[in-house]
């Protein structure tokens, strides 16, 4: 049975095992991960965290996606997918109008509805952290956005 | 007429009010003043009181800071709403939020002691807290001639 709810303190140590275990993702300590435990949702199955994802709200209009993964056990069963739905109701919810992902697999979430987007057109807010990564200024990542108050990109939303 | 006071979790949108509310009493050294951007940055550690018209009066937020521990911070209610039990509301609910979150203490540094012991917090020396939470202490313009006092409360031995 797969269920997908918010993550507690308990799954935090699940939780940085399957980030830092996915090469294509940044990796992240433990004190990140309680620190932005709120953002978080899991995909927990059997009892196991199998996926999860972040929302991370960086300004009144922009939230951005991160730690999002699945372990490969379970990849290529939509579990991205709601995964990133999850995250994209919970934008709404929280009153944001863009979400923004930084992904080395833009196409994973341009099938999701986001689109590509060049570097300048993202909101200088988006990068403030990037200073700090040890793999700035070779970002191996593209941006990506989804514009929640477009009802053109909220009905791409469901298609695979 | 009867005053209607609600509580309840925030939107990106509560951030400026939020920011005025804090600010106001930092500006008078009374609690720790907040960026915006911290703000948006821990806006779902945010709960608000909101009254009739759905103006926010209130605010206060529950932040995680390790797998036992987390912290009460930025608690504020507006002048002329003081003693009215919105703080005490804001606070029970932290801590319920605390639990859910399977937080099994916490704490906050203060200036009103007294009310937080009412809450069934404990007065504790400062040097009993974790070090990780003088991670967050170190960037205080305060640090390190903090005058707050630290206060617990042990969730686990509630039950």
């Amino acid at each position: 049975m797969m269920c997908l709810r918010r993550a507690n303190v308990q799954d935090v140590p699940a939780i940085t095992e399957i980030i830092n275990r996915d090469a294509t993702i940044l990796s992240r300590s433990q004190h990140y991960v309680f620190d932005n435990l709120r953002d978080f949702v899991v995909a927990e199955k059997n009892g196991q965290i199998v996926g999860c994802a972040s929302l991370h709200v960086l300004w009144e209009n922009i939230a951005e996606i991160r730690a999002l993964t699945v372990v490969a056990h379970e990849q290529g069963n939509g579990l991205y997918g709601e995964l990133v739905d999850y995250l994209l109701d919970d934008g709404k919810a929280v009153g944001v109008r863009q979400v923004v992902a930084l992904t080395q697999n833009p196409r994973l979430l341009v099938n999701l509805g986001f689109r590509l987007v060049d570097r300048n057109d993202v909101p200088q807010i988006v990068w403030k952290e990037c200073i700090n990564c040890v793999h700035f200024p070779d970002c191996m990542e593209k941006p990506v956005l989804f514009d929640l108050d477009d009802p053109i990109a909220a009905d791409t939303g469901e298609v695979s | 007429m009867k005053e209607v006071y609600q509580l309840r979790p925030v939107t990106v949108a509560d951030a400026m009010s939020i920011f005025k509310l804090v600010n106001h009493y930092a500006s008078q050294a009374q609690m720790l003043p907040k960026s915006q951007n911290q703000i948006y940055q821990n806006i779902r550690d945010f709960r608000v009181v909101v009254d009739e018209t759905g103006e926010i009066i209130g605010c206060g937020a529950m932040h995680v800071l390790w797998g036992d521990l987390g912290e009460v911070r930025s608690l504020a209610i507006r002048e002329g709403y003081k003693g009215k039990g919105l703080g005490r509301m804001l606070v029970t609910h932290l801590v319920e939020d605390a639990r859910g979150l399977g937080l099994p203490t916490v704490f906050a540094l203060t200036y009103v002691p007294d009310f937080f012991e009412s809450l069934g917090f404990k007065r504790i020396d400062k040097n009993q807290l974790p070090h990780k939470i003088w991670g967050d202490c170190i960037d205080c313009p305060k640090f390190p001639n903090c005058d707050e006092v630290a206060v617990l409360r042990d969730l686990k031995a509630e039950g």
